[in-house]
């Protein structure tokens, strides 16, 4: 028998039951489909993470976090911080500098990860979330790539290079190129050192309360992000950053209160003091004259009242105002908590592992291209492993329409197939019709 | 010289413990050219006689020989090609595919050998014509009445110009006139190509007509006449 009359038997065999057919068809396309896109979201997941590293020349990247418990998150930019608990140490800059001093690191520089409310385009009205990291430019550690404006300068302060996520959520993502120059407005949850003050309360609050809500910080776009970088991510400078990352509050000056408490002190023993030499001198006037009690009782009171209110009148003098013993204070959270990670420029790949040992030496957590690439291979085998399974089943099921769609068929044609083999059909020509119909509607799909 | 030859065929079914005897030792020599019929009661093994004898089913003991070549011991690809070229069938229910029309029937068994597809359709026309049915080339058998239909088959069991034509009750489903009809189509193929036909029927008319009938009984072959 012929293949092209297998194909012309297949075909009308499937025609005849059109219905079941495409039923059968369309579940090998969902499958198909599904498997497909699945599959692609991997690889692309995949290409999108690899990329990253790739355009910041990650290989020979080192992140230093203060926990060497920390496993690590895939992410060497933004490393998880963890809890800082008695087993971590607080990077600041004399950890910096120990570091700078391993031989073969190039240079370093901390980073952070600065936490705001939202933002929002001037003119716009809506917010976005939005994750900042702030990073050192001057440093030879970093060099954020930018698809348009520029990169960050040592010294920028209120300047942002912003991520895709946000240029789309802006709806610029045809013309980034005009968000550059654009200001974009920061929501705090504090006051925080830039910009605005916070409105000095008639006292002191108590630090629980010096949380303000939504403050308002300025920032003007320099820069957008190229393809391929963390699409939420934007960047700012460690140094603006810093004042960022300090919250103002009003609190009470005690060494003023204290100063005045102590004057209103000896002007209230220097008024008794005055007032008792004049009850005494009374006393003195009244010994001859006979008073009843109540009389001689008034009297003190009168005294009494005349020396309250003159302190009254000497204190207004003083000008007494609790509000005068506020004073600004700033809380710099950065030099409490340390530095989220410090990224370390080693001078050649072939040094990693060395720098990576002796800083782990220093029982500080440490994160690496190649163990960050190895992270993003593992999650992502793990992740295709699961969507490919779950494909395999999507198919696996289309399959079984299949089968039990040809099953059928050879059911329903029992007698046909009589007819064939008594035409001097072959049981593999048999066989073979079977066949082409299965594929041609596997195909089909 | 004989061109089937039965010998001490058996066949027996099995169904559950049961073992059913369908053919009991049937030995028996089919010249040549001749027009036998095969009479007997529903159940008495004609059917399984024609089948062992057209290849579509196999002795459990016994030989089939067709001109001298033992086709119980073919293969599949063999006795495939054995009904293919050697042997017609005609069925009682006709056996026409509904979906396919009375030329695309009769081309089947050349389609199966991988015949071109125009020598198919001129081959098939032709056998139409043989049956006269030419004029009904492009239509589907439900279009057709049953005598037409059984022609079709006729026509489909001469395509490759068979040696042997079992004819398993050709016109049991169809009215006297239109029985009279067949049997003289077959009666002319056996006479003008020499045809061995071979005719299971319960229509003892039809009977007369053959050069032998053979009655069988529980499997085995009764008196000849």
């Amino acid at each position: 028998m012929k293949f092209l009359d297998y194909l012309v038997l297949g075909f009308r065999n499937i025609w005849r039951r059109k219905s079941r057919s495409f039923l059968t068809i369309f579940a090998v396309v969902i499958g198909a489909i599904s498997m497909v896109i699945m599959l692609s979201l991997v690889l692309g997941a995949k290409q999108v993470a690899t990329s990253q590293l790739e355009s910041i020349n990650g290989l020979t990247l080192i992140s230093v976090s203060p926990n060497s418990e920390i496993q690590s998150n895939g992410n060497l930019l933004n490393p998880d911080q963890g809890n800082i608990d008695e087993s971590s140490q607080k990077l600041n800059d004399s950890t910096v500098a120990l570091l700078k001093n391993i031989p073969n690191v190039v240079d370093a520089t901390p980073t952070v990860g600065v936490w705001v409310k939202s933002a929002k385009l001037e003119g716009q009205d809506k917010k976005f979330r939005v994750g900042l990291l702030a990073f050192a430019p001057g440093t030879q550690v970093l060099n954020i790539p930018v698809g348009a404006g520029r990169q960050l300068r040592e010294g920028d302060m209120d300047k942002i290079v912003i991520g895709r996520e946000l240029v789309r959520n802006f709806g610029y993502a045809n013309n980034p190129d005009e968000l550059i120059g654009k200001k974009i407005i920061l929501f705090t949850q504090e006051y925080v050192d830039w910009g605005a003050e916070p409105p000095k309360p008639s006292y002191a609050e108590g630090k629980e309360n010096w949380v303000q809500p939504s403050v308002e910080v300025t920032a003007e776009i320099v820069g957008i992000v190229t393809h391929g970088l963390d699409e939420g991510q934007s960047y700012i400078t460690l140094d603006w950053g810093k004042r960022l990352m300090t919250g103002l509050y009003w609190k009470n000056d005690d060494v003023r209160r204290k100063a005045f408490e102590e004057q209103r002190k000896r002007l209230e023993e220097q008024l008794r003091a005055e007032f008792e030499t004049r009850k005494r001198e009374l006393e003195e006037q009244m010994k001859d004259q006979q008073l009843t009690d109540d009389q001689r009782k008034n009297l003190y009171n009168e005294i009494e009242s005349q020396y309250n209110q003159e302190l009254q009148t000497r204190m207004n003098a003083l000008g007494y105002n609790e509000s005068d013993f506020l004073v600004l204070a700033k809380e710099n959270r950065l030099a409490r908590d340390g530095y989220g990670a410090i990224l370390l420029r080693v001078d050649n790949t072939e040094n990693i592992e060395s720098v990576g040992k002796s800083i782990k030496e220093l029982g500080l957590g440490v994160q690496t291209a190649k163990e960050t690439l190895d992270q993003i291979k593992k999650i992502f085998m793990l992740i295709g492993l699961i969507i490919g399974a779950i494909g395999g089943i999507v198919l696996f099921v289309a399959a079984l329409g299949i089968i039990n769609s040809m099953v059928m068929a050879t059911y329903e044609r029992t007698r046909e197939i009589g007819i064939l083999r008594a035409c001097g059909a072959t049981r593999t020509n048999i066989k073979n019709m079977f066949i082409f119909e299965a594929a041609t509607l596997g195909f089909m799909g | 010289m004989s061109t089937i030859q039965l010998k001490s065929v058996s066949r027996t079914y099995v169904m559950g413990k049961e073992t059913i005897p369908a053919l009991d030792d049937v030995s028996l020599d089919i010249k040549e050219g001749e027009f036998l019929a095969i009479m007997g009661p529903s159940g008495s093994g004609k059917s399984t006689f024609a089948n062992v004898i057209g290849g579509l089913d196999k002795p459990s003991s016994g030989d089939v020989l067709v001109d001298g070549e033992c086709i119980n011991k073919l293969n599949d690809k063999h006795i495939s090609s054995y009904r293919n070229r050697k042997v017609g069938f005609i069925f009682q229910s006709f056996n026409l595919l509904p979906t396919y029309t009375a030329l695309e029937n009769v081309m089947i068994p050349l389609i199966l050998t991988g015949e071109s597809s125009s020598i198919r359709k001129q081959k098939a026309y032709e056998c139409l014509k043989e049956v006269g049915l030419e004029n009904r080339a492009d239509h589907k058998p439900y279009q057709l009445s049953g005598g037409e239909r059984q022609r079709v088959s006729i026509a489909r069991a001469l395509i490759n110009e068979p040696q042997i034509i079992i004819a398993d009750e050709p016109t049991g489903n169809l009215d006297t006139k239109k029985s009279e009809e067949i049997v003289c189509l077959l009666k002319d193929l056996n006479r003008k190509k020499k045809i061995t036909v071979i005719v299971i029927t319960h229509d003892p008319s039809i009977a007369r007509q053959a050069d032998r009938t053979l009655h069988m009984r529980d499997g085995k072959i009764g008196r000849a006449q």
